[in-house]
């Protein structure tokens, strides 16, 4: 059984992106589309959060890191929506320093969530491909 | 019809996710990833509701929020702001730029249809609110109607801004107590007002009424004003609802209406349909009331003649002054007064069409007041009319019905009234008959006999009558009482029974008042240039005579022409006359005393005098009514009634004379009471002037008659 907590901190969480699908689950195409827009986007995101931090560009670290918190949320990768919470709030402070820490920690969770969604996405493939 | 949403969100994800989630609660979805985007769209698809990210790329959500708000057709436009469920602030900057509500992220798709939904029927109703209320105040203010909540606990009163405008007053200068309105009120119908306002509180009564008001602009209005209710659950009253409508304009066109459905346009009169109401309106008060009404049925005769020869033109004129000449008649009558309506025309006459005119009199005393009209009417009508250089001399034929008596309702009274008419057709025209054919003759008879009555005095058919009054102890002539009797021509002796009403209806009793007072002193004055021996003359005086101007200094003058002393004159006057207006006859009394007249009252017992008032009266005599005197020996009521009235007579210092003494035994009861002055034809019969002159030189024959009275006294 998943926890809160866990359900929290999971690299991505199964059940959010089930919900998405509706009565279909899984199966609904929908899951497939938004996940390969999450990984587009995801993917400027972090590009932009790296290239505001060796520019100090506050602002732009500030829209990026907020977008991705919540885009990520909304798939269920909330590892990374954390990471990117805690830079938000940085860059909100206008802390730069502590936001570029956290940087390392956010270039993993990326990786590690990528994973995963290409883990899970050969999961759906058959059932589509069946579909 | 499918809602559509606009997304306004720089997060493709949210974007993909809202356009396919919210499609499948049935929205379209469209989107804009930056604010001018969303802006323009806003504008240009006219989203039913707008779904708006709090942090965007270019300016941030609440100055979108803010924006959309000042946008004349986004004013009312729902708008959900996108916040972080943890940022609070934001939430509440949300709010004050103007969000409708904000949900917070990640978003639950499925909870965010529902609170669209929501939002979405909300907004709806707030609309068809704004709408409906926008419409009822439009309604209102055509329909001049202001709403009012007036809470009496408090006395203060919620009004609608058509309430303050009916009024001619602002909410600044109206206090808030319903009351306040009361100034404002017409003086006439301020009373009403408060006690009503007083019931509703008090009482819980609700209410509907109308009333004038003077507004400070528009001057005398009328309202209507209506009241609901509305109680605790204890019962006490918690607010009072109600509407107050302007209905002057109402009022004056039912006023407009009534005047072109009620009146005849030709001649201003009442027309068939006023007159209809009124006839039935007067009918059924005559039966309440037990009161007669007349109704006269008027047709010009060979009418048709006119319209034929002299035109239309004439016609119309020959109506319209003969309606004129009617509603004087009418007019100067005094019943009329009463029913003279505010815009002076007098509802009793009507023109029901053509040349056929109707008169309804009310509370007619006896059927010959309503003949005394038709014959007003008939000369009126008969003197010529003058139209231009032509003369047209035209009569007509008047119906007369009594209501209730000869017709109960409208149709029966007016088709009687009709047949009536068309009997005067038929015999000559240019008169007036009753539906009762008794009725015209008692009629005709009472008018011969009026008219016989003005001639009899200049003919010399009427003469006095002499009764003694006697002291049967002594056998003298103390007086005589002056009777008047009428020698027709034709029909011989007329009683002054018959005569005497006649005369008092139609006034002519004060000439022959005055004649009668003239000749009996005369009479007087004769006998004393003759050596005769002489008694006082007691004349009667009708109630007309007794109130007439002209009695006090007709007598005055009578009495110094004739060099004629007081003492030879007494004045009868009965119970009724008398107690008609008590002041008025103390003082004429007292006026009549002063000269040295003799004053009596006649008929004594069988009004209605109060003793009070005998008291006030400077009187010098009573006399004992006839119908006591018959029966005191056979009748102990009667001997104790006569008894009585001649100790009270003694006890005020009054003579008292009895009248219609027939027999020795009355004239023996009534001596051993102490009366000791008789009338009656024990003694001697009302007798021509000759012969009671004759008696004045012979003295009374008494035969045995005094021996008895002595013996038994």
């Amino acid at each position: 059984m998943t926890t809160f907590n866990d359900k929290k901190t999971s690299v991505l969480d199964e059940s959010t992106l089930t919900s998405l699908g509706g009565t279909s689950g899984l199966a609904s195409p929908l899951v497939k589309r938004v996940i390969t827009l999450y990984r587009q986007e995801a993917t400027k995101l972090v590009h932009g959060i790296e290239n505001a931090c060796k520019s100090d560009d506050q602002e732009i670290l500030l829209r990026s890191a907020h977008t991705l918190k919540s885009s990520s949320a909304c798939i269920g990768a909330y590892a990374l929506a954390q990471v990117a919470k805690q830079i938000e709030h940085f860059a909100r402070q206008a802390s730069i320093t502590e936001a570029k820490a956290l940087l390392a920690q956010l270039l993993s969770e990326f990786t590690r969530l990528m994973d995963e969604l290409n883990f899970f996405e050969q999961k759906l493939t058959p059932i589509n491909d069946l579909a | 019809m499918t809602s559509k949403i606009l997304i306004i969100d720089d997060d493709p994800v949210i974007r993909l996710l809202a356009v396919e989630k919210l499609a499948e609660d049935g929205f379209i979805v469209i989107e804009a990833e930056d604010s001018a985007t969303g802006i323009q769209r806003v504008l240009d698809e006219k989203p039913d509701l707008v779904l708006l990210d709090v942090i965007l790329p270019d300016v941030d959500g609440y100055q979108i929020c803010q924006h959309l708000r000042s946008l004349p057709s986004a004013q009312h436009l729902p708008i959900i702001m996108l916040t972080g469920l943890d940022d609070t602030s934001s939430i509440v900057q949300a709010y004050d730029h103007g969000a409708t509500d904000f949900f917070s992220k990640p978003i639950n798709w499925k909870l965010l249809g529902y609170r669209i939904r929501y939002i979405l029927r909300a907004s709806r109703t707030v609309e068809q609110l704004a709408h409906s209320e926008a419409a009822l105040a439009n309604a209102q203010r055509l329909a001049h109607l202001g709403s009012w909540e007036w809470r009496p606990h408090t006395n203060t009163t919620e009004r609608s801004d058509e309430y303050y405008r009916i009024y001619g007053m602002h909410k600044g200068s109206l206090a808030s107590s319903m009351f306040a309105v009361l100034p404002q009120v017409h003086a006439e119908d301020q009373e009403r007002v408060k006690a009503v306002l007083e019931a509703a509180v008090t009482k819980g009564q609700a209410y509907q009424h109308e009333f004038r008001i003077l507004s400070p602009q528009l001057g005398l209005r009328v309202v209507h004003e209506q009241a609901r209710i509305f109680r605790n659950d204890d019962g006490r009253v918690n607010y009072i609802e109600g509407i107050t409508q302007d209905i002057t304009e109402l009022v004056d066109a039912q006023q407009r209406i009534r005047n072109l459905a009620y009146y005849d346009n030709l001649t201003g009169l009442a027309n068939r349909q006023l007159f209809r109401e009124l006839l039935l309106h007067e009918l059924q008060r005559a039966q309440r009331q037990d009161k007669q009404c007349a109704l006269l049925f008027i047709d010009l005769d060979r009418f048709k003649r006119i319209n034929d020869t002299l035109g239309h033109d004439v016609g119309d004129m020959v109506l319209q002054i003969v309606g004129n000449r009617i509603n004087t008649c009418i007019r100067s009558s005094d019943i009329a007064a009463l029913h003279q309506s505010t815009s002076g025309k007098n509802e009793q006459v009507a023109r029901l069409g053509g040349d056929e005119f109707t008169v309804v009199l009310t509370d007619i005393g006896q059927p010959e007041d309503a003949a005394q009209c038709a014959k007003r009417i008939l000369e009126a009508i008969a003197l010529p009319i003058q139209i231009g250089i032509q003369e047209v001399i035209v009569s007509a034929s008047i119906g007369i019905a009594l209501g209730p008596q000869d017709g109960y309702d409208v149709e029966s009274l007016l088709k009687n009234a009709d047949l009536a008419m068309y009997s005067v057709k038929d015999t000559g025209r240019n008169n007036f008959h009753f539906f009762d054919h008794t009725m015209n003759e008692t009629v005709l008879n009472k008018f011969a006999l009026e008219n016989d009555l003005r001639k009899a005095i200049e003919q010399n058919q009427l003469e006095l009558y002499f009764q003694p009054k006697i002291n049967p102890m002594t056998g003298v002539i103390v007086g005589a009482e002056v009777l008047l009797r009428w020698k027709h021509p034709h029909r011989g002796m007329i009683s002054p029974v018959v005569f005497i009403p006649v005369a008092e209806e139609s006034g002519f009793i004060i000439e022959l008042g005055v004649w009668v007072l003239n000749r009996a002193c005369e009479i007087n004055r004769d006998w004393q240039n003759r050596g005769m021996p002489s008694v006082p003359l007691a004349i009667n005086l009708s109630a007309a005579n007794f109130r007439h101007p002209d009695l006090l200094p007709g007598i005055r003058k009578t009495l110094a022409d004739l060099q004629l002393h007081p003492d030879f004159l007494v004045i009868e006057l009965t119970e009724g006359v008398l107690m008609n207006d008590v002041e008025e006859s103390i003082a004429t009394l007292q006026a009549l005393k002063d000269m040295g007249i003799y004053l009596s009252v006649d008929d004594f017992g069988t009004g209605y005098s109060s003793l009070n008032y005998l008291k006030r009266f400077p009187l010098d005599e009573l006399k004992i009514d006839r119908s006591f005197v018959k029966d005191i020996i056979t009748d102990t009521n009667d001997a104790a009634i006569t008894a009585a009235i001649i100790g009270l007579a003694q006890n005020l210092k009054l003579s008292v004379v009895a009248e219609g003494v027939e027999t020795t035994e009355q004239a023996d009861f009534l001596l051993r009471r102490g009366c000791n002055t008789m009338q009656g034809f024990l003694f001697a019969k009302p007798m021509p002037q000759k012969e009671f002159e004759a008696l004045l030189l012979a003295g009374m024959d008494m035969g045995d008659m005094q021996a008895i009275f002595m013996v038994e006294c």
